[in-house]
């Protein structure tokens, strides 16, 4: 084995052992939850948040996009980083409006509630699925590749190899001890990322330097419309890039879990400003090194290798084989992350719902572990088999989400008769012609992105379907129209508004017009009596 | 009137007041009250197989009115207390519905979060029914539009009505 791989052990051994202390020491305190996290404090939540949204398409793909197309992907960045923005400002507003009055508080659970019907839940997770095995996959070849570098070992060896390793460290592990492990591993790369974005940048001759010499390679490297201009005056093109992140974010199945802190805490809020920070650096410096790429290793064999040749031409060969040991291991966490979640929806909501109704925690731990083990072994058999690219994958995921959930969120406040049907045939109709476009290579003979084809199939889905089927219920009705209202507080106010309280307020608003104030004190001497 | 299990205010009328108005210069806001709102708390001892054997304890609250699961993340302390003022609002959900509701949410959270490769041992070692205090507050803009919020009187967060 090369001197990286046993880096790369000591690495994973030294994490571990840091991880398990630290758990060990938090845990010996009675004061604190295990699983409420919440006691971990700014710095590591923020970063346990990153790794964790660190991906192998960061490291690999999109440096690799921007090799292939040059200033053209950037198109994609910008997407990425105002896809927030976008979802705050267009269809903000109106969203929140309605889902504070409806007491929602993930996006799924949004949709579920506005459109009236447990199918739309159902349907949106199964998509969710497609998406996220495309997700995976593309870690697990990002995984091989870095691996394969570190031990020396082939590709496929590499991927079996940096699997294993990786779930039995993180199930190890335990939940706080990858919360630890996974703020040094942040603190690696962030050292790591900037340090060669800063010593490559410079390197070029900054963003004129860069400019200048891409130039001299190929003009069209600097143009908006792709490398050869491969995309010229296809708009279609241009604006499926831009929105399939910002979009795409809405569709992701997150798994909102509450927390009730018991204690007046600010530390919260220190969490979320360190990440948002850290989000919007981090969206364009991969791109970067994808195009100083193109200038001082023109001719890799594999683009997506890029950020790893950079840190060997850069770095001593030590540091560059620990920054390459962090990646691989946040990439691994980033995976089985999805693995897990991908596990739950798929027992809770396909097999609970329609296979069997009351199975117990037992069956369903056993069914969403199974799922898991079926998604991970085909996951490797695709990445060794027909491994696409990195790129290709993640945008093709992405897609499928964003064509899904597009429509329906944007009728659920500018479309007051949008109802189940109507949704269910926008979902269905745009994630499909998104796989059909991009498995048949449509975009080619049509000059229209795939994401663009399944928003035009899932306007005419939601148009066509919402003519079918039960109207929305007067109590939608009413909150489409109270969304409708503007805000009347200040950005600022109105920014810090509680969400989670959400279904806490929509009870007291209930609570409040039935006018019965202290009848809970006899409710509560009820239970004090049952319970003596 | 029986003393009930509550947590003390810890952002008091005024603190509120000037927190709000912090963002608000132009809108004025008046307490009006608060409403000692009901959650059912469940403290749990958690063990599973791992490769490592874990153990740990886990804690939630369940929404008395509206039966969703919130993580807890430290010991909280509950003081008895006969409530003289404020509104107290009628349970909603019955306790027996609390437990199903309770143990399922640590359950999915516990084998999503800890990463358990077997069924994790989940045993109560506590309950209880606790009020925690909410602000209600009304505000009227500068044209004179009215409305309400309330603000959690633990964290100082806030949400309109």
């Amino acid at each position: 084995m090369s001197i990286d791989g046993i880096i790369f052990i000591i690495y994973l051994s030294v994490l571990l052992s840091i991880g398990l202390w630290f758990s060990r020491k938090s845990s010996a305190s009675t004061e604190q939850y295990l699983l409420g996290g919440r006691s971990l404090g700014p710095a590591v939540t923020a970063m346990t948040m990153q790794t964790t949204a660190m991906s192998g398409f960061m490291f690999m793909g999109a440096p690799a996009m921007a090799f292939k197309y040059g200033w053209y992907a950037v198109w994609y960045a910008i997407g990425d980083a105002g896809g927030s923005i976008i979802n705050l400002s267009v269809l903000g507003k109106r969203m929140r409006r309605m889902s504070e009055i409806l007491g929602a508080l993930s996006p799924i659970e949004y949709l579920e509630k506005r459109f009236e019907s447990p199918s739309v839940r159902v349907v949106g997770s199964i998509i969710s699925i497609v998406f996220l095995f495309g997700y995976v996959c593309a870690q697990f070849i990002a995984a091989g590749k870095a691996m394969s570098t570190l031990t020396g070992f082939t590709y496929e060896l590499s991927l079996i190899i940096g699997i294993s390793v990786i779930i039995i460290y993180t199930v190890a592990g335990g939940y706080l001890a990858v919360a630890y492990t996974s703020f040094v591993q942040g603190l690696i790369m962030v050292v790591g990322v900037v340090g060669i974005g800063i010593l490559a940048y410079f390197h070029v001759g900054g963003l004129t330097g860069l400019n200048g010499a891409l130039k001299a390679i190929d003009p069209t490297y600097l143009s908006i419309w792709g490398k050869g201009l491969a995309y010229y005056g296809q708009w279609g093109m241009v604006l499926g890039a831009i929105l399939i992140y910002s979009i795409g974010y809405m569709g992701l199945p997150h798994v909102v879990v509450r927390h009730m802190s018991m204690k007046s805490t600010k530390t919260v809020k220190g969490a979320v400003m360190i990440s948002a920070l850290w989000n919007q650096f981090f969206i364009f410096v991969p791109y970067i090194l994808g195009l100083i790429g193109i200038i001082l290793l023109p001719t890799i064999a594999d683009p997506e290798m890029i950020i790893t040749e950079l840190a060997y031409t850069l770095f001593p060969g030590i540091f560059a084989a620990l920054l390459l040991s962090a990646i691989m291991s946040a990439v691994m966490s980033t995976a089985d992350s999805i693995l897990m979640q991908a596990g739950s929806i798929l027992s809770r909501d396909v097999y609970q719902r329609f296979i069997n109704k009351n199975a117990s925690q037992k069956t369903m731990i056993l069914v969403s572990r199974l799922c898991i083990l079926m998604g991970g072994i085909v996951g490797v058999v695709v990445a060794i088999y027909e491994p696409p690219s990195v790129f290709a994958l993640v945008v093709f995921a992405f897609g499928t989400l964003g064509n899904a959930f597009l429509v329906p969120y944007v009728s659920s406040v500018y479309y007051k008769n949008a109802n189940y049907i109507g949704c269910l045939c926008a979902m269905i109709g745009g994630a499909t012609t998104n796989i059909i476009w991009t498995s048949m290579a449509l975009e080619t003979s049509t000059g229209l992105h795939p994401f663009l084809a399944g928003l035009l199939v899932s306007i005419l889905g939601m148009i066509i379907g919402s003519r079918f089927g039960r109207k929305p219920s007067a109590e939608v009705q009413e909150a489409f129209e109270q969304s409708r209202q503007k805000r009347f507080f200040s950005k600022e106010f109105d920014r810090n508004i509680a969400r989670e309280l959400a279904p806490e307020a929509s009870n007291v608003s209930k609570f409040l017009t039935n006018d019965n104030y202290f009848t809970g004190v006899d409710t509560y001497e009820r239970y004090v009596s049952t319970r003596n | 009137m029986s003393a009930m299990l509550v947590q003390e205010i810890e952002f008091t009328e005024e603190e509120v007041l000037h927190g709000l108005q912090q963002y608000e210069k132009q809108t004025h806001f008046h307490i009006q009250d608060v409403i000692y709102y009901p959650y059912y708390f469940f403290e749990y001892q958690v063990s599973a197989k791992s490769l490592l054997k874990f153990k740990g304890k886990a804690a939630c609250t369940v929404d008395a009115l509206g039966g969703r699961g919130a993580m807890v993340d430290v010991q909280p302390t509950f003081f008895e207390r006969t409530i003289e003022t404020g509104r107290v609002p009628q349970l909603v959900i019955a306790e027996e519905e609390a437990i199903g509701i309770a143990k399922r949410f640590i359950f999915d959270n516990a084998s999503s979060k800890a990463k358990f490769v077997t069924m994790p041992k989940i045993t109560e070692i506590q309950r209880n029914l606790f009020y925690r205090p909410f602000w209600l507050a009304d505000f009227t803009l500068e044209n004179n539009k009215q409305g309400q919020l309330i603000v959690d009187a633990i964290s100082g967060s806030y949400h309109p009505l």
